[in-house]
């Protein structure tokens, strides 16, 4: 660590020069006494010794954090020197906030100088340290030497759940032991039918009212349960507005709320991640399933790609029974081909569109946030879901600040197109 | 603690002028230079800080040319001593604003503070007399090559103190 004059010493340097000349332009000597406390200050402070950084540690406190978790940095290092003040800075990603971006210390006789910096994680993601910034004044502030360390640290902070207790049910389903009511007949919960007793049905299951009123043994029927597999395909083309309230973060936190939902009803979920990467976690249902959803959403990020179109997708991704849920702003027309060529292909599809103007709406000019732009906004956003809905997919609109389960209840059903287009 | 020193600084800076001429325009003059004072150490911005002082200083200057009182030792030093406060509390401001300091330092800073400006008021006091007493003995004709120089005298040694 070398150390330099601070911009105090300069200023200081520049007073004393100014009063030395109005000195001597006014022929008065009380203006040099002006600069005797400047003089002394500049006189009594000698650069200190040179110093050195002895060792370095970077640490977490080993908590896996969340999004607006808060976890502490520990930065413990030794200098060679142990005089002036300390100034520690660590270099900081935009994910996280803190009351204070530097911590000023007296380092110990030995040196030690120790910081427990408490961060909030602002949204999901991975969280990169490494390099700390040490600054060492000396007591009068007229010198300053600085010196860099690095370790790399990495932290997975996952995105929040939202909370879904109702979700769109599949249309197909899938294996046995579930919680959807399937098209068959068999053993369920859910009453389907009545029909008439016959050798080898179960006598609990005779309906007596219905038996009485018809005068021969009649039987309930129930639909039999089974699971559901379910894709969630999310858009990571593009990001409107700024994290932590953008597109790409309400699409994070809705994805972990339907996986944890479906997960619950003990549901296989697999989860596509569709942009300048195509990532895709295997299908699977369980708790276990959940980490592996979260730890692939705490890694999706938008990547920029040129790519005229989406990379295609292996049919080992997309169960031929299963139910689909594409996240999406509606931004990109990659993402969307995709979703219309699965919906053309007679699969179960559900686009969820992610009201990307309302996120943007603090960003925007006031020019582009008239009343009338946005009006236009919202046709032209309804009329590209009808013409969506044409394909056979099930849509809806949430706009983030209202709760998505809102959104879910209103979920339009599929409509022919002749209907989509003449009303 | 730090800021309170700054905004005493500010005070003198507006009030010492009126020492040497107690006048309504010298009141305000100080006042501006003061206000731009202000604004650097409340930014904090050492630059704006500094362009307050040179302003004050030369607001002084001019009272003192105009007033030409006979001795305003004891005000040069009280500005003197302003300014230095100024420019320490705004650096101070300046560079831990957004840090979290560990206790003592602050302690530490303003004691060191206050023996600087005891130290530096025992030198002038000191100066004072020795001026004096050579100042009598000397030719009007020669007081401004002497002033001129210790001007050098001491921007050499600055220079040569702040690029080692």
């Amino acid at each position: 660590m070398t150390f330099r004059p601070s911009p105090l010493a300069y200023a200081l340097a520049v007073l004393v020069a100014w009063l030395t000349c109005l000195a001597i332009a006014f022929d008065r000597a009380e203006l040099l006494f002006i600069a005797v406390p400047l003089v002394l200050r500049l006189a009594l402070s000698l650069p200190p010794a040179e110093a050195d950084i002895a060792s370095f540690a970077l640490a977490t406190d080993g908590v896996t954090p969340g999004e607006g978790d808060t976890f502490t940095l520990t930065i413990d290092a030794r200098l060679t020197a142990a005089a002036g003040l300390v100034q520690v800075q660590p270099a900081l990603p935009g994910q996280v906030a803190t009351k204070y971006q530097t911590a000023v210390f007296s380092p110990q006789a030995d040196g030690r100088v120790h910081w427990d910096n408490p961060l909030l994680c602002r949204f999901g993601g991975i969280l990169d340290f490494g390099t700390v910034f040490f600054r060492q004044w000396d007591r009068s502030g007229l010198w300053v030497g600085e010196a860099r360390q690095y370790q790399p640290i990495s932290l997975a902070v996952r995105p929040i759940a939202l909370v879904i207790r109702t979700v769109p049910s599949p249309r197909l389903t899938g294996g046995l032991f579930g919680a959807h009511a399937s098209h068959k007949f068999g053993d369920g919960t859910d009453f389907a039918d009545i029909r008439a007793f016959a050798a080898g049905d179960r006598m609990k299951r005779i309906n007596w009212p219905a038996s009485l009123r018809m005068r021969q043994l009649h039987i309930n029927q129930f639909h039999v349960e089974r699971r559901a597999d379910v894709v969630l395909l999310v858009d990571t083309f593009v990001n409107i507005g700024q994290r932590p309230h953008s597109t790409l973060d309400f699409t994070l936190r809705a994805a972990a709320g339907l996986a944890r939902a479906y997960l619950r009803q003990t549901d296989r979920v697999s989860l596509i991640e569709v942009g300048g990467w195509l990532r895709w976690t295997r299908p699977a249902s369980g708790p276990r399933q959940y980490e592996m959803i979260l730890r692939a959403l705490t890694r999706a990020t938008v990547t920029a790609t040129e790519l005229p179109n989406a990379p295609d997708m292996p049919d080992a991704m997309l169960p031929r029974r299963a139910l689909i849920i594409a996240l999406t702003p509606l931004a990109d027309e990659r993402f969307v081909h995709i979703v219309t060529g699965l919906a053309d292909q007679g699969r179960d599809v559900v686009l969820v569109a992610i009201g990307g103007d309302e996120v943007s709406l603090p960003y925007l000019p006031r020019r582009a946030r008239h009343p009338v732009v946005r009006r236009v906004w919202r046709l032209m956003r309804e009329d590209r879901l009808r013409e969506l809905r044409s394909h056979g997919m099930r849509t809806t609109l949430w706009s983030p600040p209202q709760p998505i389960e809102a959104a879910l209840a209103l979920m339009h059903r599929p409509v022919t197109r002749r209907a989509a287009w003449f009303g | 603690m730090v800021r309170l020193s700054g905004i005493a600084a500010l005070l003198l800076i507006a009030g010492v002028p009126c020492l040497v001429l107690p006048e309504r325009h010298v009141l305000g003059a100080g006042v501006v230079a003061a206000a731009i004072c202000a604004a650097g150490l409340l930014l904090p911005s050492l630059g704006l800080a500094t362009a307050g002082a040179v302003l004050a200083v030369l607001v002084f200057s001019v009272a003192l040319l105009m007033a030409s009182a006979t001795n305003s030792v004891i005000a040069a030093m009280l500005m003197g001593i302003a300014v230095l406060m100024l420019l320490d509390a705004t650096h101070f401001q300046e560079r831990f604003s957004r840090s979290t300091i560990a206790p003592g330092v602050m302690r530490a800073h303003l004691g060191q503070l206050g023996a600087a400006i005891l130290v530096s008021a025992l030198a002038v006091v000191m100066l004072a007399v020795v001026s004096d007493a050579f100042w009598l003995g000397l030719d009007a004709a020669l007081r401004p090559a002497v002033a001129a120089a210790g001007g050098i005298l001491v921007v050499l040694a600055i220079l040569r103190a702040t690029s080692r």
